[in-house]
């Protein structure tokens, strides 16, 4: 398992790191659009789900920016 | 009248516009740069949001609220998940020339019967969503023109849009032509999408509302507004988060997203292509944002302007209120809808015709011109057919319903897709089975109801489940499909050539393990059976000068090189399996793994790549094998290795520079065709066979050391070989194990040769220099003393000691006379050794002992000493007894000027074992100072002496050492330490054939000892 690990780059520090972000950048995405948060959108303004929309993309140009700027492997 | 024309003016115009643009960025470089940019690239995935999007969304609003917006969520969240579910998915696609979904699934299950099930699927979903966009926009033309558009207008519509799609689709049915042309396209439409939105949601927020503030009072004087945004998520009737699954998915699996996101990517060798993912990670949610801004706008217009019985899908057009606004929201529209059928048709038409055409009609002359034909016909046909559902299906349902049958359709294709990249146990039946079982719920649960044969909500209540019957299917398929590919796969044992599919989609690195090349002729058989002879050449043609192959070169790794590109270049216009079929025909899938091949693809590789990020693994398995390539050319020695199948793998600096042959140009070709003289010097080297040119120095069974003087690109030279074989290494990978080669190490000894030449050489002068002043010395003195004696006797011929002086001069004269003896005597040595040869016989060593004690006794020179003889052991050795007695006498003699008066001096003889056998140990050792160290090291030279002036010419050591050498011998001393003495040795061979009284005086060792004094 280790060597497939290996073999597919998935033991590697800095590949970790760059889906360790996406990761997070998913789960925090997800709980932006699910249950908990979603129930703002029902006593919000309208214009409420395009602000949290506008922090998920915010949140996905960062995401991005910092897997562009990761040390070239 | 207008009203009717108008609408149709403009989406000919339209049209007519985007295909000039598509026609200008293929032949414009700056527009074609601008198409590549990511940017474009990430605004051409928003032909996700079509006729559905723009005027369904609202209408999907109307009925579900708020999560109208999980169809642009989720396609957010899916941008988020690019670096770990899209990436390794573009590079998949990109290694193998992957096209479809159809073709991943053919490939890594290795299965046409998967490429067949969801090329099917897919146009079984197609259909109702090409319908769809026709459907709306005949629906928003016949609104604009105030419902007095005849009802063939729309066929009109529809005809206009296929015809586009079809004509413009089939422009691009040759993927080499379809990127930028296309992609531009696709990132136009979407900016035009964006503009129409942008300007119809401003002017109904100012025309209806009179600004922001307006709207906030509409909304505070009708609560019910937002709250029928509001309830349907607060109360849980609208499947959330089954749509935004839905939406994740779709994202990247729809055939036009997928097409757009990986076959019309720029290319990833581009040094910005991995770019492109990374950019649309913002760029089409930021897209996807700004055009759903002014969808609740428009909602709350269309709610307040829209008369009963409107339906909420044209609520975008209705709140247009004036008639230039109502042509911009049309315009929209059409723009949503030619996007969306163009890039549909044409990553379907791909699929059909390999999956469908192909295996049907078989590989036999399909020529790359006729293959594109035949993508032509295939996209017309599918614009066909979605226009003929169009015209011939029933109205059921809104355009969301007609729009979620696709996104369900497409989930089925994810565990696949999963399974593909991440579970090599994955096996092509559970993938059918899943396939199967996630279509069967998708059928019944969403299809059949749209057709008008069954109720939307029967379905799930068949099953006991009281849900939403959107919710339901897609979680239901999902899980169907999900537990029939694992129960399916792990019930199954996949088949050896799945496994390696799947070990190379799993795997990042890939190159490992390649199949055996088929050889040249019937590679060439095949693609001509496959493509006809003009076809069969232009392809060989184009791949062999893609890879700067040239045409007489048949080399293992050409071959493995041509047949691999080949097959990806078949697999982009064929599908995986007929490229594989046509390239390696019924042969095995028979993995071999050349060093020599993975040695250069890394090395073209990393020429290639400039900016590209490569995987963390590979990036250090990059710098480590630079680094030992870096270390391998700075070695000053010359080195070759060759792997298991005998072709070169490693041709170093230095070799490149001795043989003038370049490491690119030998590296993967087998050794024997290098070309002269180095394929015969450097292949009798590896054999283990000299050369004619090259002879052995030294070597045994595992090491081999030869020399040879060889034409090079420095001159000619002196080089010395040195094989070495490579042992199979118990340590490496399986893909490695068995590869062992053999080294050749070449080491240019010209210089050093050269140099050890030149310090012999000036040694002869220095001794030749040294001799000379020698002879100067002793001749000069005497000479000297005699001429000055003459001349005073000249003067005074009658002196009273006339007598004297003249037994001086006469003395002096034979001391000169013996010099020159002795000089004679030396340079006769120096020649032919046929003195030695007259003289040779059996010689008792006691003999030449006695004599030369005897000798040495009677000299008057020199102190009064003791003479020790010790027999210890003396046989015979074959010889010249005066020579060797001379010998003795010199050594004996220089003892005793050296010794004190009364001092002793040994003379030993042992049995001994030297360098060439067995034979006897002569041994005079003194009590003297010892050899000074200032002379010790040309103790042995002609006129070296430590004597006073007139007391020793320095020629008795160098005759010794002369006549010793001639009898096979050496002659060495040692000092004996700080007491001082010194023992000289001279050591000869036995006699060959000792006679009896050899046997005698053997018998005898250790017991004659005597003392002469």
């Amino acid at each position: 398992m280790a060597h497939r690990d290996r073999a597919a780059g998935r033991g590697d520090p800095q590949a970790k790191d760059a889906r360790a972000r996406a990761a997070l950048a998913l789960a925090v995405g997800t709980t932006l659009v699910a249950a908990p948060v979603r129930a703002l959108w029902t006593e919000a303004a309208w214009w409420a789900p395009f602000a949290l929309w506008g922090l998920l993309v915010a949140f996905g140009v960062i995401t991005a920016r910092a897997l562009e700027r990761r040390p070239r492997a | 009248m207008n009203e009717v024309v108008l609408p149709l003016l403009l989406t000919l115009a339209y049209l007519g516009l985007l295909a000039t643009v598509a026609h200008l960025t293929e032949e414009n470089e700056r527009l074609a740069r601008v198409a590549r940019h990511p940017v474009a690239y990430g605004l051409a995935l928003g032909v996700y949001a079509t006729s559905w999007t723009f005027y369904g969304g609202v209408g999907f609003a109307h009925r579900s609220g708020w999560a109208f917006l999980a169809i642009s969520l989720g396609v957010t969240l899916s941008c988020l998940a690019i670096p770990f579910l899209w990436e390794p998915l573009a590079r998949v696609l990109q290694r193998h020339q992957l096209t479809s979904v159809a073709d991943l699934f053919a490939f890594r299950f290795q299965s046409q019967v998967a490429g067949v099930l969801v090329t099917l699927f897919m146009v079984a979903a197609l259909l109702p969503y090409l319908s769809l966009q026709l459907r709306a926009i005949a629906d928003a033309a016949d609104f604009v023109g105030n419902g007095m558009t005849p009802a063939w207008m729309g066929v009109i519509y529809a005809g206009a849009l296929s015809l586009f799609a079809a004509l413009l689709g089939a422009r691009y049915a040759d993927p080499a032509r379809a990127g930028r042309g296309l992609l531009a396209t696709l990132a136009l439409e979407s900016l035009v999408k964006l503009g129409c939105i942008t300007v119809v949601g401003f002017a109904a927020l100012e025309g209806v509302f009179g600004g922001l503030a307006g709207l906030d009072a509409h909304l505070e004087a009708h609560p019910e507004a937002l709250e029928r945004l509001q309830a349907p998520l607060r109360e849980g009737t609208a499947p959330f988060n089954a749509l935004l699954l839905l939406a994740f998915v779709a994202a990247f699996l729809l055939p036009r997203q997928f097409h757009v996101a990986f076959v019309s990517k720029p290319n990833p060798r581009h040094p910005r292509g991995e770019r492109h993912l990374r950019a649309a990670a913002w760029v089409l949610p930021l897209f996807l944002l700004l055009l759903n801004l002014p969808l609740p706008v428009l909602f709350f217009a269309g709610e307040k302007l829209a008369e009963a019985g409107t339906p909420p899908d044209r609520f975008v057009l209705v709140a247009a209120t004036s008639p230039v606004i109502r042509l911009v929201a049309f315009l929209g529209g059409v723009s949503a809808s030619s996007a969306m059928i163009l890039a549909s048709s044409l990553a379907l038409g791909g699929m059909v015709v390999n999956h469908l055409v192909v295996p049907l009609r078989g590989t036999r002359g399909l020529s790359r011109p006729y293959v594109h034909r035949m993508r032509q016909v295939v996209i017309v046909a599918l614009v066909a057919a979605g226009f003929a559902f169009h015209v011939s299906s029933p109205r059921h349902g809104t355009l969301v319903d007609l729009g979620l049958v696709s996104f369900a359709a497409v989930l089925q294709l994810l565990p696949g897709v999963l399974a593909s990249l991440f579970w090599p146990r994955a096996t092509r039946e559970g993938l059918i089975a899943g396939l199967l079982a996630g279509g069967a719920v998708w059928l019944t649960i969403t299809a059949l109801p749209l057709l008008g044969w069954s109720s939307p909500s029967e379905a799930p209540r068949a099953l006991g489940l009281d849900v939403d019957p959107r919710g339901a299917a897609v979680w239901l398929s999902l899980l169907a499909n999900g537990l029939a590919l694992g129960i399916g796969s792990l019930a199954t044992v996949p088949r050896a050539m799945e496994q390696a599919a799947a070990a190379s989609c799993a795997n990042v690195l890939g190159s490992s393990s390649r199949n055996a090349p088929p050889a040249y002729p019937v590679l060439e058989r095949r693609i001509v059976a496959a493509l006809g002879p003009s076809g069969a050449a232009t392809e060989l043609a184009a791949t062999r000068a893609r890879l700067e192959i040239h045409e007489g070169d048949r080399s293992p790794l050409s071959m493995l090189r041509l047949a691999d590109e080949l097959e990806r270049r078949l697999s982009a216009l064929l599908g995986p399996l007929a490229a594989r079929r046509i390239v390696r025909g019924d042969d095995a899938p028979e993995a071999v793994s050349l060093v020599a091949a993975e040695l250069r693809f890394l090395r073209d590789r990393s020429k290639r790549r400039s900016s590209v990020p490569p995987p963390a693994l590979e990036a250090s398995l990059e710098r480590v094998r630079r680094y030992l390539t870096g270390v391998l050319d700075e070695l000053p020695l010359g080195v070759c290795a060759v792997d298991g199948s005998g072709a070169v793998a490693v041709w170093n600096l230095e070799l490149e520079e001795l043989t003038g042959i370049e490491a690119e140009a030998v590296v993967g070709l087998p050794l024997e065709q290098i070309g002269p003289p180095w394929a015969d010097v450097l292949t009798g080297e590896l054999r283990g066979a000299p050369g004619a040119m090259v002879r052995v120095v030294e070597g045994g069974e595992h090491e081999h050391i030869r020399e040879s003087v060889l034409p090079t690109a420095r001159g000619e030279r002196v080089l010395r070989f040195r094989r070495g074989v490579l042992l199979e290494g118990a340590s490496m990978s399986d893909s490695l194990a068995g590869q062992a080669g053999a080294l050749v190490v070449v080491e240019d000894l010209t210089e050093r040769r050269a140099l050890r030449l030149q310090v012999e050489h000036q040694d002869r002068l220095a001794s030749l220099g040294r001799m000379a002043a020698g002879v100067a010395h002793e001749l000069g003195n005497p000479l000297a003393g005699l001429l000055m004696v003459a001349k005073n006797l000249a003067r005074e011929p009658e002196a009273p000691d006339a007598n004297e002086r003249l037994e001086l001069i006469v003395n002096e004269g034979l001391r000169i006379e013996a010099t020159l003896r002795e000089l004679l005597a030396f340079a006769r040595k120096e020649g032919p050794r046929d003195s030695l040869e007259l003289e040779r016989e059996h010689v008792r060593l006691e003999d030449v002992c006695r004599d030369a004690l005897r000798l040495s006794g009677m000299g008057r020179r020199g102190p009064a000493v003791n003479f020790n003889l010790d027999l210890g052991g003396a046989g015979e050795v074959l010889g010249s007894r005066r020579q060797l007695t001379q010998v003795l006498v010199n050594l004996l003699t220089n003892a005793r000027h050296v010794s004190a008066e009364g001092g002793a001096v040994q003379l030993r003889v042992r049995p001994e074992t030297g360098g060439t056998g067995a034979g006897w140990s002569l041994e005079v050792q003194d009590e003297g100072p010892g050899v000074p160290a200032s002379v010790a090291a040309r103790i042995f030279e002609p006129f070296v002496t430590t004597k006073p002036v007139g007391e020793g010419t320095g020629l008795g050591l160098a005759i010794s050492l002369r006549i010793v050498e001639e009898h096979g011998g050496t002659l060495d001393f040692e000092n004996l330490g700080p007491s001082g003495g010194a023992v000289f040795r001279v050591w000869l061979p036995r006699s060959p054939a000792p006679s009896e009284q050899a046997t005698d005086g053997e018998r005898g060792a250790g017991v004659a000892s005597e003392r002469v004094a």
